[in-house]
């Protein structure tokens, strides 16, 4: 019984070697090594006239105008002078995803007047703009009233803002942008006093990744 | 007396019969032994016949095994389509289509013989898609059907099994073309009783995923002939994972700094 076993083994063995030689022989394989992909969050950092921002920024220098005289029709020509700039440069980090990055400013009160200003993509302009003033009249040439002068300068800040937002951003990419601020003299309530009054603005970021949209 | 002769003739049969018992053991075991070398030797022999006639039968090989083993080889080589925002390939074809260096963008890049896996620059996130070209190119005359697999998967990263990212990831097969002569046939993916698979991957690392089968390595009886395969990876954005407790989460960020690797890609030639 024992032998009979030993037989049948071996013809079994028998089988099963010449099976998968002549597999081998009627099939030729070759193996290549494929991909590795990886996922990292989305990080960026913040500078703000060159200095690193992580929660708060605080500007003391802000100069208050007469919206007529001064913005508008800038008689003593000094509204560049005047102006109170924060240079803003968002980066992605070097282990982001594609992405894109949406920017908003709370910042509608009365008493200021801000100008959101597109300087490129990865230093694309290679000067920053301060000739404020040329930009202001294109902006609200046509524009009579000063409702409808904000109301421009407004529609063209989301401008710049949706522009930031429709850039993808890949790792190490930066984008550039200005906000210049003045204070509003004609805006403030009668009781209040220039040198005692502070606003707040808040800008806002909210990343995604290239495919995806910011929900809000 | 008689009482002992009695014993010691029975002493003696006793002797007699051990020695004719060893003697026929022995015959059977020479007999079962002829019987096994008998079989093995025959067993072995009909299977070189039948070899032998099948690759007689068709009609590659005049008797000479070797000869036609090498006509089954096959070369391919593996391209990846170069594309910044990740979208895939929008232009399935090889011709006037490949990379001259590998800063170039919207092309496929040939990546000379792969024997690890490759590491797609940058992060990967929802959304993005990953197109691949395989060129086999049969180093004799093409005979035989094709098979592309890819397998042996490795994660790291995750929390749970089933939250690995690749459980993300879906692979489907774009076109199927031949290349005669430097013109490029149309898709014939649906044609020649071809089998091409899309699905997800699972977490279960040690699975095989089929990505084509009985691609004839001709087409239509032209003897210079490439096959391409053209595959594309896509990260589905709608695909979340899952906490302990089995339920979903509502976006992918469970699968945030992990990697995945599908180290090989299998091609296998058959004449059978």
């Amino acid at each position: 019984m024992r032998r009979l076993g030993i037989i049948i083994t071996l013809i079994v063995l028998t089988f099963a070697i010449v099976i998968s030689s002549t597999y081998a022989w009627l099939t030729y394989v070759q193996k290549k090594g494929f991909v590795l992909l990886e996922t990292h969050e989305i990080s960026l950092t913040l500078d703000v006239n060159d200095m690193i921002v992580v929660e708060s920024l605080i500007l003391d220098d802000l100069a208050f105008i007469d919206y007529e005289h001064d913005f508008v029709l800038n008689e003593t020509d000094t509204l560049n002078i005047m102006a109170s700039t924060w240079l803003i440069k968002l980066e992605s980090s070097d282990t982001s995803p594609l992405a894109k990055h949406k920017v908003t400013i709370d910042g509608a009160q009365p008493g200021i007047i801000y100008l959101v200003i597109y300087e490129g993509m990865n230093g694309e302009l290679t000067e920053i703009i301060t000739e404020y003033d040329q930009l202001i009249e294109l902006i609200i040439s046509g524009y009579e009233t000063q409702e409808e002068q904000l109301a421009a300068i407004d529609v063209h800040n989301q401008v710049v803002l949706d522009e930031i937002y429709r850039n993808v951003f890949s790792p190490g990419d930066y984008v550039e942008f200005q906000i210049v601020i003045w204070g509003n003299y004609g805006a403030l309530e009668p009781q209040e006093s220039y040198l005692d009054i502070s606003f707040e603005l808040t800008l806002s970021i909210e990343s995604v990744n290239s495919k995806g949209e910011v929900i809000s | 007396m008689p009482e002992l002769f009695d014993i010691n003739k029975e002493t003696v049969l006793i002797t007699l019969r051990g020695e004719s018992m060893n003697k026929l053991n022995k015959s059977k075991y020479r007999k079962l032994a002829f019987a096994s070398v008998f079989y093995f030797v025959f067993a072995l022999m009909m299977t070189t016949c039948v070899t032998y006639a099948w690759f007689t039968l068709t009609n590659t090989n005049n008797a000479n095994l070797v000869t036609s083993i090498s006509e089954i080889e096959a070369e391919y080589e593996f391209f990846i389509y170069q594309n910044e925002s990740r979208d895939g390939s929008a232009e399935l074809t090889l011709i006037d289509n490949t990379c001259d260096v590998g800063t170039e963008d919207l092309c496929y890049l040939n990546i000379l013989n792969p024997t690890t896996s490759i590491l797609l620059e940058g992060s990967t996130a929802p959304g993005e898609r990953y197109s691949f070209a395989i060129r086999i190119t049969s180093v004799n005359n093409p005979i035989g059907t094709l098979k592309l697999e890819l397998g042996d998967l490795i994660s790291e990263g995750y929390d749970l099994e089933e939250n690995k990212m690749q459980t993300a990831f879906f692979y489907q097969v774009d076109k199927i073309s031949y290349i005669n002569f430097g013109v490029e046939t149309g898709d014939v993916k649906d044609q020649y009783e071809i089998n091409y698979n899309s699905n997800f991957f699972a977490y279960d690392n040690d699975s095989i995923y089929p990505l084509v089968s009985n691609v004839p390595m001709q087409n239509a009886g032209n003897i210079d002939t490439m096959i391409v395969i053209y595959f594309n990876l896509y990260f589905d954005p709608t695909i979340f994972g899952q906490d302990e407790l089995g339920i979903s989460y509502l976006n992918s960020n469970i699968f945030l700094n992990q990697w995945f690797t599908i180290q090989h890609i299998f091609m296998s030639v058959s004449t059978y």
